[in-house]
């Protein structure tokens, strides 16, 4: 499902005196299948253009087109939902949106509620807590005994039983010790290769951005200020810092290490392992001319 | 960060009546309060309402917002003026539809009824439109001081009302991403079957509960590391100060009482 | 260069202070000592933490490191009395902790809290950094006076009236650590203060911890999943499980490399930059810490070649 978005506005209390204007002129594309991440300083508007990709709000003027839907300012939410099913939102913090008595139950709510027939939203339960790294005996426990990490993960299988074609991801590691953050990025990489899914990450961390994304959406006070592959967007570090963002550490590494050198990287160095190659080259390149 | 949510219905401002001492608006709401009930004929419900008009004008708050906030009470004012109008049995009879009649009395209650509840609630609006609602805490506390002589938790009280008031907005926004990932997962919150409005109630309240009890938990704890134990030996730092405009505007509304007692029929 | 005059001003406080406390006393005593200290959960069978001793110098930053559960916000509830261990004694400033001496406690330690929105107790800034002052029977007068060098410390001056709805997280956790220096403390304890900040946030609130830690000699003890902040600190406390895994400084700390990876945590990422190098090769001396002195390193290798 392509995503387009044309002349985008969002204002929060349109019409009143604490209207707010949190998306302008928003044009930008994302194509199926891509797994796009969208960075940008705090309040540049990353949450509020999340929440149009399944009309949760609605564009005050420009419309959204999802597929075959089209969302504008007058379309009325009953018929969005859906919508609702095609795109699977996980919010920050997600394990608050837990409230049934058993683990089996929360993630079956979702489905039940798009008509999906009771026993098959539990196989799929069953398949789904496994995808999420938790054993089966933890279904017919009450999700409030679980850990945070395990409470987010269960809340996490809850959006993904809705079997959705795109899904949404809001800042989905926050809180969560150094593993727990690896496990859970790794894991939504797993599935939207195995799923074909087309992936929209919200995230603070550059690192993450470059990794595992193929393009990298910049928000910079309610409107697209850069979008392009990982490669392109984080060419110059001074533009984004400028706007209050940093490039990921790797870069920074080979950006520093070109200087200090005197020599030039080919490599993009978006993850660790290329960096190391990068330099590995770099070296072998000097013995050789020895 | 959301600047979107405005506690209580507070618009903020510099006019006169922005800036008098909460205890002063307390205490000219409640005489104001008190007295609508003593008008009775035309001369006093137009002082009553000259009165609230000019306080409405010095706050500076444009017209309209003060009327979209009495929007909701509309419907309350049309039933009761409908209903004097069909069941007072008074005067001439003005107007005959069928088997009902409108009398001159009747039209006459009605009205005065009806203006007397807009009133009642404009100068309530006007209080927490000009007021903080912590500013309202305050008051109430140094108005209720001297009940602490008869053990009457009065800083307790104060407390908890204004960390509630605190937490208004933060709980506002959780009910709203609550609602918002919920709807994710296909719950719809306007409509539907019985059965399905109260699953969606529950999706939204069970959540809405844990959090609150977790905040109200974790708020507790930081309190306590900061020190708090109690009312006792503890030192105030927000201070009222009645200034000579606090004094002005409760003479002018004393001075209101002692016209509508001697004008009244 | 008058920029550099306060802090030479202060180099040179801190070497007398210095020198006035070691003439004072040898045996000066930690400001914080925490000896076998064992805690379990009400109706709990494990421990939430086994045993635990170390101990903290006037002055330091202390990094308390380890996985989600590791019992790291359990030790800082118990340091300021919130919790009460059942086996051990925790001694701060000398004194013994317990019923007689937790109020004073808790008014020369202060703690940062994970989220920003559940500490704030004040209808505005500066109600909130009153809380404390007012819990401690200050006079007004002078509430207003510390209130104003408290707030003028975190650079939030313009700030001082308005709703915490309006402040972003960064901003409110400064503000909570404004409440704490209006009290004058000695010790201020982060747990996870930053967690749930975006770099920025997150920078700024640090940014402020270190300014006090080196201008006024604040002890700081930070709980943080953070290594990159982690290896900023002075000395490092390795969680696993409830029990004290490691502890020393940091490059000593990140020595133990993949032992580390194999408890939950992470790396810095120049020393695991270095390291993946290093086993491609590439003859780099073991431990470093910043991106900066890595290039220098691979600047003077390259050099040389
Ligand atoms: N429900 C709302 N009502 C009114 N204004 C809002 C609302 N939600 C967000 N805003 C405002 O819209 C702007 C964009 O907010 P948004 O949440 O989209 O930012 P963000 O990029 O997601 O920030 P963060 O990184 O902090 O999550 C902000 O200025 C914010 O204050
Ligand atoms: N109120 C409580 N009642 C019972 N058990 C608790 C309680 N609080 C924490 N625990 C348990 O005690 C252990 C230590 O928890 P603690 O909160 O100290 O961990 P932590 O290192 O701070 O973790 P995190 O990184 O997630 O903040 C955990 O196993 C936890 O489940
Ligand atoms: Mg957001
Ligand atoms: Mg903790």
């Amino acid at each position: 499902m392509d995503i387009v978005f044309e002349k985008v506005e969002h204002v929060y209390n349109a019409r009143s005196p604490l209207a707010r204007r949190a998306l302008y002129d928003v044009n930008v594309a994302i194509r199926s299948g891509a797994y796009v991440a969208i960075v940008g300083h705090t309040g540049s508007g990353k949450s509020t253009l999340l929440q149009h990709l399944n009309g949760l709000l609605q564009p005050t003027s420009g419309a959204v087109k999802i597929g075959q839907e089209t969302i504008t300012s007058n379309k009325r939410p009953k018929q969005l939902k859906p919508l609702r099913k095609k795109v699977g939102i996980v919010f920050q913090f997600p394990e608050h949106q837990l409230f049934e008595e058993t683990v089996e139950k929360d993630i079956c709510f979702g489905p039940l509620n798009f008509g999906v027939p009771e026993e098959e939203a539990k196989r799929k339960a069953r398949e789904l807590i496994q995808l999420v790294g938790l054993s089966e005996d933890v279904l017919t426990k009450s999700p409030f005994d679980l850990s945070g990490g395990q409470m987010r993960r269960v809340a996490i299988a809850g959006v993904l039983a809705l079997e959705p074609e795109v899904l949404v991801l809001d800042e989905p590691t926050a809180g969560l010790d150094p593993r727990g953050r690896k496990e859970m990025m790794e894991m939504f990489y797993r599935l939207h290769r195995e799923k074909q899914l087309t992936t929209v990450l919200v995230t603070h961390s550059m690192e993450d951005a470059a990794r595992y994304a193929d393009e990298i959406i910049v928000m910079h006070e309610g409107t697209v200020w850069g979008h392009g592959t990982p490669e392109e967007m984080f060419r110059d570090a001074d533009k984004l810092a400028a706007i209050g963002l940093s490039v990921p550490e790797t870069v920074k590494l080979k950006q520093q290490l070109e200087k200090r050198l005197g020599v030039v990287i080919p490599s993009p160095c978006l993850t660790l392992e290329q960096t190391v190659e990068a330099i590995q080259q770099l070296f072998a390149k000097v013995s050789a001319h020895e | 960060m959301s600047s979107h949510l405005i506690i209580g219905q507070y618009v903020p401002g510099h006019s006169v009546i922005h800036r008098l001492d909460p205890r002063a608006k307390l205490l000219i709401v409640f005489v104001y309060v008190l007295i609508v009930f003593w008008a009775n004929n035309i001369p006093t419900y137009a002082l009553l309402s000259l009165f609230a008009v000019v306080f409405a004008a010095l706050s500076r708050i444009p017209f309209s917002f003060i009327a979209r906030g009495l929007k909701p009470i509309l419907w309350v004012i049309l039933f009761t003026l409908l209903l004097h109008l069909f069941m007072t049995k008074e005067g001439d009879v003005i107007y005959r539809i069928g088997a009902l009649s409108v009398y001159e009395g009747g039209i006459k209650q009605g009205l005065f009824i009806s203006l007397r509840f807009l009133l009642l609630v404009l100068m309530t609006t006007m209080l927490t439109l000009t007021t903080t609602p912590i500013e309202v805490t305050d008051g109430v506390e140094s108005l209720l001081g001297p009940l602490k002589k008869m053990r009457v938790p009065v800083h307790e009280l104060a407390l908890m009302m204004a960390i509630s008031l605190r937490f208004i907005p933060t709980l506002m926004e959780e009910t709203e991403k609550i609602m918002k990932a919920q709807a994710a997962r296909g719950v719809d919150f306007s409509g539907g079957r019985f059965s399905e409005r109260m699953k969606a109630i529950v999706s939204l309240l069970v959540p809405l509960f844990i959090s609150s009890f977790k905040r109200a938990d974790e708020l507790a704890t930081a309190m306590e590391a900061r020190g708090y134990r109690g009312g006792e030996g503890r030192t105030k730092f927000r201070q009222l100060s009645w200034k000579a405009a606090d004094t002005a505007f409760l003479a002018a509304v004393a001075l209101l009482a002692v016209l509508l007692f001697l004008l009244r029929s | 260069m008058n920029w550099t005059m306060p802090f030479f001003c202060l180099l040179f406080i801190g070497r007398i202070c210095n020198a006035a406390t070691q003439g004072e006393t040898i045996m000066a005593e930690p400001i914080l000592s925490i000896e076998g200290v064992s805690f379990r959960y009400p109706n709990q069978s494990d421990y939430a933490v086994q045993n635990v001793s170390f101990i903290a110098e006037r002055g330091e930053w202390l990094a308390i490191v380890g996985h989600n559960g590791s019992g790291k916000s359990t030790i800082a509830r118990m340091l300021i009395g919130l919790l009460r261990p059942e086996r051990g004694a925790i001694r701060l400033f000398g004194c013994l902790l317990d019923d007689t001496t937790v109020w004073e406690v808790r008014r020369r330690v202060g703690m940062v809290f994970q989220n920003p929105d559940n500490q704030f107790v004040g209808a505005t800034v500066e109600d909130d950094i009153a809380f404390a002052l007012e819990n401690n029977g200050i006079p007004r007068a002078e509430m207003v006076e510390r209130i104003r060098e408290a707030i003028r410390q975190v650079h939030m001056e313009p700030f001082l009236h308005h709703e915490p709805h309006r402040l972003s997280g960064g901003q409110k956790q400064r503000v909570a650590i404004a409440g704490i220096l209006a009290l004058r403390p000695d010790m201020i304890i982060l747990d996870e203060a930053t967690s749930m900040l975006d770099p920025r946030g997150r920078e700024e609130v640090l940014e402020t911890v270190r300014r006090l830690n080196c201008q006024q000699r604040i002890t700081v003890l930070s709980i943080t999943h953070d290594l990159e902040e982690a290896a900023k600190a002075d000395r490092i406390i390795v969680m696993n499980k409830g029990e004290v895994m490691a502890e020393g400084a940091p490059e000593h700390i990140f020595r133990l490399g993949s032992k580390l990876e194999r408890i939950g945590l992470d790396l810095p990422f120049a020393v695991k930059m270095g390291s993946r190098l290093r086993e491609q090769g590439i003859p780099l001396r073991a431990g470093y810490f910043t991106t900066e002195e890595l290039v220098e390193e691979l600047w003077t290798l390259y050099s040389k070649k």
